[in-house]
């Protein structure tokens, strides 16, 4: 709870709080602060939902979409309502979860809801002053009321306000219209109905002692006439400004990954390249490296499953389909304890869910494929369901006119389905399956490569936190399986390649929010298998064929800790258990944030961090295909990091934030795969290094506020490693200065996007001369050179001791906001690197010429595409 | 577990190639300075041969056009009781001075190679550069270099080879050649090659023709040497042991050889 900025405010807020406690009576004090001295000589009434003729209990309130506790609630409606709140944290019941005010109600109704939820009732005076009091004890509640409200048609009406006015309670109805009153007296009462677009109703019951009475409440429909209202609730960038110490924490919508320009079409992961201390290798590539970490250090996270490899093309573009993503998270580093496994980074990849009625969806055609989403409800609260699918069709295209010349393609489909249970209980389940395949009709070679993830999460709120001593505990518990396989298959060639990383893992959390602390305590099983196996040696792919099997255990405790109201702490351990031959590894997490006011914060974290699995591939190149995973055992030891934050978080209105932050990371066991590991040896397949990487980076974002919203993103990082050897370099993805300025422009009828980025070089190994392999013929006694590219080797450089030239695009987007026959329907335009900067992707040699020459390759020409998307 | 050689898996990279044909559509190119010269010493070391070569020449680093060849270099192997061979510079077909191939004729100094002797190179260039660099021997007998011709259909048969692992040998290394092309991949024991074969880039292995069929033990040098590969765009370490200069001096020991009349 945040007191009144004002000292002043303070002051008087403590005062009144004070001799109200000694009253006996007041917990909570709203009122128009110059007169709050006044309240304890006042007459105080029960509140009624009329506001008792109060004019700012009778305003009209939006959603309140905090109803975590019920004094969050409280608050959520003092700031929509415009008023200073303060009041006692220590009441019984203050930390119950809240049932949720209707839409479009009072001040007073909403009050009256929250509290329904407690032993507490609101009184107020003639002047407009409100205090909270416990409900006077009576030996004689025994009774109870349960009923429905319905309309005409016999529907549930959902969110109706039931009233007991002469007990000043008050409930509101749940999806199926259903009300209940528990703890009456027995005897008469009067009962009135509240709903939005419908004409109030009462009735009279008699509560049985003991007993229960039914009641059903038909009301009748009533035009009603809307004032202008202005809603407002907190938006979940607030709650995490508010509410969490969010280090490092950067949260995207579907919006924001939409707006941004693209190459051919929307694509998450290069809009997430464009967020500060994210580095993007190059443009070939949709690969993180966050804050000079390797990119095989960050957990990419679909609904909060695992997914190892979500690329298609190479890297070229990301598996997750724009129109299925809710909303994306990019923890860019001091990550809370329920993360773990990876060294740097989280991208949690949340999918849309419906929130309207009815059914939905998108269909996207790009000059790269084609995509489709349906979606709906499972009624007002029951949940939601949505299905995607994606499938490039250029091969479709080109093989009409040309059997097997493009013999290429992807295609993805993705699910997601939020369903409430009976018993609080809350099933979502997401499926992702996507696919690279190349095969021709007129040749036995084929490829495939893609993920498969499935999982499922039960969630469960238990505990009557109205009784007396009574606390709330939520429960999750996850079960998933995340599958990344790839198959080439070559026979004419002679080159077969497999390899699968399997994991099918259970986790789960308890966690017991209150007032001050919320406690959560989890645990992650997951059964691993990693195999690879190839015939051959080939640059680019690993050569060491492994089949690994491992069992990883681990268990974490968070405590998020509500310390003061201007001093937030969240702090953790996570032990990785000692199985499949590994010792336990402690890591501690901790961060905080201090606020020098409520819309200026300091924040600093500190952790540590460790990771199993290890990729194959290797950072120095700048191309990767795709990430061969392998695990640690008794000869790879786990990857550990040092993460220290510190940092300055400034709101600025409620659509603008800044935020910088400093941040270092000291790596120990760091494996980088060996480029010349023998695929006849075991163990040699990495290489130990140690290193560090620091730097700051610099947020400056306005979201969904007015037609603008975007971002500039500056960050610095320095990136060193050092070899067994001694040997210390700057490592492939070492980008000194990234800048990125992000900006659409929403109108009427259009919307501009664009993107411009400025980046300095990364380091890379420069050739310095060439010569011809000589084979050795035992037949004839003689060294002899095979002419041509086939024999050629290149010397090379001081390891990463060059760095490519400075890049800069600009990327811009032209979308027409059209309808046609009740669809939306969006033509658009990109245009990637429109003035056609000449950015050098790597360079190629020829140091048989005098003077010898260096080709530079380039990265993205400028690259038209158009689409269009339809929504209904 | 069997691998082709690295120079020939890595140049036949499909994925590699298909996006540097892509990406070099559009390649801008510029003059560079030259680099410093790099001597290239390449030589391995047969017991079965009594003639040993090795080559000195000059990396192409832009010094001129073409990286050329080291005449007039001093050039010697040690052998583990000291003999020190020196190796003779060759004339080329044309008469033109001798010019980076120097042989040690054997008998010359009475030496026969030892498995699992350990054996010095050094060459030191007129412009003053010194290379230098040992190799050891694996511990096989060498089999009789002639064979008499099999009879082999590319079609029908399967050829098969056993072979013991020879101790102090890295590796063992299968060749198959003409007088123009071949094969050669690292393997175990037993090798069994279908007369279909193909070879990475998809031709066929067995041409047709007299074919010599090769299974060599090999030192750590010539294994290293010849599976790595360095390159610009695919990274990779070429591992090369010479001390002074790259290339190798390495040591085979053919154990399994087998001469066959290729035909359909």
């Amino acid at each position: 709870m945040r007191l009144a900025s004002s000292p002043a405010l303070r002051r008087h807020a403590r005062a009144v709080i004070t001799l109200l406690q000694l009253l006996g009576i007041a917990c909570l004090a709203v009122a128009p602060p110059a007169r709050a001295q006044e309240m304890a000589t006042s007459q105080f009434v029960p509140l009624r939902p009329d506001g008792n003729g109060v004019a700012w209990l009778r305003r009209p309130l939006g959603v309140v979409v905090d109803t975590t506790t019920v004094a969050r609630a409280l608050q959520a409606v003092a700031r929509q309502a415009g008023l200073n709140l303060t009041f006692d944290p220590y009441l019984s019941g203050l930390d119950a979860p809240a049932p949720r005010p209707s839409i479009s109600g009072r001040v007073a109704e909403a009050l009256l809801v929250i509290l329904s939820a407690t032993r507490l009732e609101a009184r107020v005076s003639a002047s407009g002053e409100l205090v909270l009091a416990p409900l006077p004890a009576s030996r004689d509640f025994t009774g109870g009321i349960r009923g429905q409200v319905v309309d005409s048609a016999a529907s549930p009406i959902a969110g109706a306000i039931v009233s007991l006015a002469a007990l000043r309670s008050s409930a509101a109805t749940d999806a199926g219209g259903r009300f209940t009153f528990e703890r009456l007296p027995a005897g008469r009462v009067t009962l009135r109905v509240h709903a939005f677009g419908y004409v109030d109703q009462q009735q009279t019951a008699i509560v049985p002692a003991g007993g229960t009475a039914d009641l059903v409440f038909r009301l009748t429909a009533a035009p009603a006439r809307l004032t202008p209202v202005r809603t407002e609730s907190r938006t979940a960038r607030q709650i995490t400004f508010e509410d969490r110490p969010s280090v490092s924490t950067t949260t995207m919508g579907a919006r924001d990954v939409r707006g941004v320009p693209s190459a051919v079409e929307a694509d998450v992961m290069r809009t997430v390249q464009l967020l500060p201390g994210v580095s993007a290798r190059n443009d070939y590539s949709s690969t993180l490296n966050v804050r000079g970490g390797e990119s095989e250090q960050n957990l990419i996270l679909l609904d909060g499953y695992p997914i190892f490899n979500p690329f298609h093309l190479a890297g070229l573009f990301s598996t997750f389909i724009p129109a299925a993503i809710g909303e994306v998270t990019l923890l860019s580093g001091g990550f809370p304890a329920s993360y773990g496994n990876r060294l740097s980074s989280v991208l949690d990849v949340r999918s849309s869910e419906e929130k309207r009625d009815g059914m939905h969806g998108t269909a996207d055609v790009s000059l790269l494929s084609a995509s489709a989403t349906v979606r709906g409800t499972f009624g007002r609260s029951g949940g939601s369901w949505m299905l995607a699918g994606r499938r490039t069709y250029a091969d479709k295209f080109v093989n009409a006119f040309n059997p097997d010349a493009l013999p290429y393609h992807f295609r993805d489909v993705q699910g997601h389905l939020t369903y409430r249970l009976p018993g609080s209980v809350t099933l979502a389940t997401t499926l992702y399956a996507g696919e690279d395949v190349v095969i021709a009709s007129t040749s036995p070679d084929h490829l495939t490569f893609g993920n498969r993830v499935l999982g499922a999460t039960l969630t469960k709120s238990i505990g009557d936190p109205t009784a007396p001593g009574g606390r709330r505990l939520e429960l999750t518990q996850r079960v998933s399986s995340s599958r990344f396989h790839t198959a080439v298959l070559a026979p004419d060639e002679g080159f077969t390649l497999g390899a699968t990383a399997d994991e099918l893992r259970l986790a789960g959390t308890v966690t017991a929010p209150g007032t001050s602390h919320d406690r959560t305590l989890g645990y992650e099983l997951a059964a691993q298998r990693f195999d690879y196996a190839t015939n051959t040696t080939v640059v680019l792919l690993p050569v060491d064929s492994f089949r690994q099997r491992a069992t990883r255990a681990s268990v974490f405790y968070d405590d998020l800790w509500r310390v003061r109201p201007s001093l937030l702490v969240q702090a953790g351990v996570r032990a990785d258990l000692p199985v499949s031959g590994q010792r336990a590894l402690i890591s501690p997490r901790l961060s905080a944030k201090y606020f020098l006011s409520p819309d200026l914060a300091l924040t600093a974290a500190v952790g540590r961090y460790t990771q199993s699995v290890h990729s194959l591939g290797r950072e120095d190149v700048p191309l990767r295909l795709a990430d061969f995973w392998t695990t640690s055992d008794s000869l790879l030891p786990f990857s550990t990091a040092m993460h220290y934050i510190a940092g300055l978080e400034r709101r600025v209105g409620t659509s603008r934030t800044l935020r910088v932050e400093g941040f270092l990371k000291a790596y120990d066991n760091l494996l980088e795969p060996n480029p010349a590991s023998d695929a006849r040896v075991a163990g040699d397949e990495f290489l130990p290094t140690t290193g560090r990487s620091y730097g700051v980076d610099v947020l400056l974002q306005q979201f969904g506020a007015g037609r603008f919203s975007g971002w500039l993103a500056y960050t610095f990082a320095v990136s060193t490693r050092r070899q067994a050897d001694g040997v210390e370099y700057h490592p492939g993805q070492d980008r000194r200065h990234d800048l990125n300025l992000v900006g659409s422009w929403r109108g009427s009828a259009w919307t501009v996007g664009t993107r411009f980025g400025l980046a300095t070089g990364t380091p890379y190994t420069a050739a310095i001369g060439e010569f011809d392999r000589r084979e050795y013929d035992p037949v004839m006694g003689t060294l002899d050179g095979r002419s041509g590219a086939e024999s050629r080797v290149y010397l090379m450089g001081a390891r990463n001791a060059e760095r490519l030239p400075i890049s800069h695009r600009l990327d811009l987007s032209l979308t027409r906001n059209g309808r046609l026959r009740g669809l939306a329907v969006s033509p658009y335009l990109s245009i990637v690197n429109a003035y056609n900067a000449r950015n050098a992707f790597a360079y190629f040699y020829d140091y048989r010429r005098s003077p010898p020459t260096r080709s530079s390759a380039p990265q993205f020409p400028t690259l038209p595409s158009v689409g269009v998307d339809v929504v209904w | 577990m069997s691998t082709l050689s690295g120079n020939r898996a890595a140049t036949c990279c499909v994925c590699t190639t298909l996006l540097i044909a892509a990406l070099t559509a559009c390649v801008s190119e510029q003059a560079t300075a030259p680099t410093p010269v790099q001597i290239v010493v390449q030589a391995v070391l047969d017991p079965s041969s009594r003639v040993q070569e090795v080559v000195v020449e000059e990396a192409n680093t832009g010094q001129q056009a073409l990286g050329s060849c080291v005449a007039g270099a001093q050039v010697t192997i040690t052998t583990p009781v000291g003999v020190v061979m020196r190796a003779v510079g060759q004339s080329t077909p044309t008469g033109l001075p001798p010019c980076g191939r120097y042989r040690v004729a054997l008998d010359d100094y009475g030496v026969q190679l030892e498995p699992g002797g350990t054996y010095a190179l050094r060459v030191i260039t007129p412009d003053g550069h010194e290379i230098t660099g040992t190799t050891t021997i694996p511990s096989g007998r060498s089999v009789d270099v002639s064979s008499a011709p099999e009879s082999f259909s590319a079609w029908r048969d399967t050829l098969r080879l056993d072979f013991a692992p020879v101790a102090g040998s890295a590796a063992h290394e299968l060749r198959i050649f003409n007088q123009y092309d071949g094969y050669r991949r690292f393997v175990d024991s037993p090798v069994v090659v279908s007369g279909a074969l193909k070879d990475f880039g998809g031709g066929f292995v067995f041409l047709g023709g007299m074919m010599n069929v090769t299974v060599a033990a090999v030192d750590a040098n010539y294994y290293d040497y010849y599976r790595t590969m360095s390159d610009p765009i695919g990274g990779g370490v070429l591992i090369t042991r010479l001390r002074g200069g790259v290339g190798v001096f390495g040591s085979i020991v053919v154990i399994a050889r087998r001469t066959l009349d290729v035909g359909p």
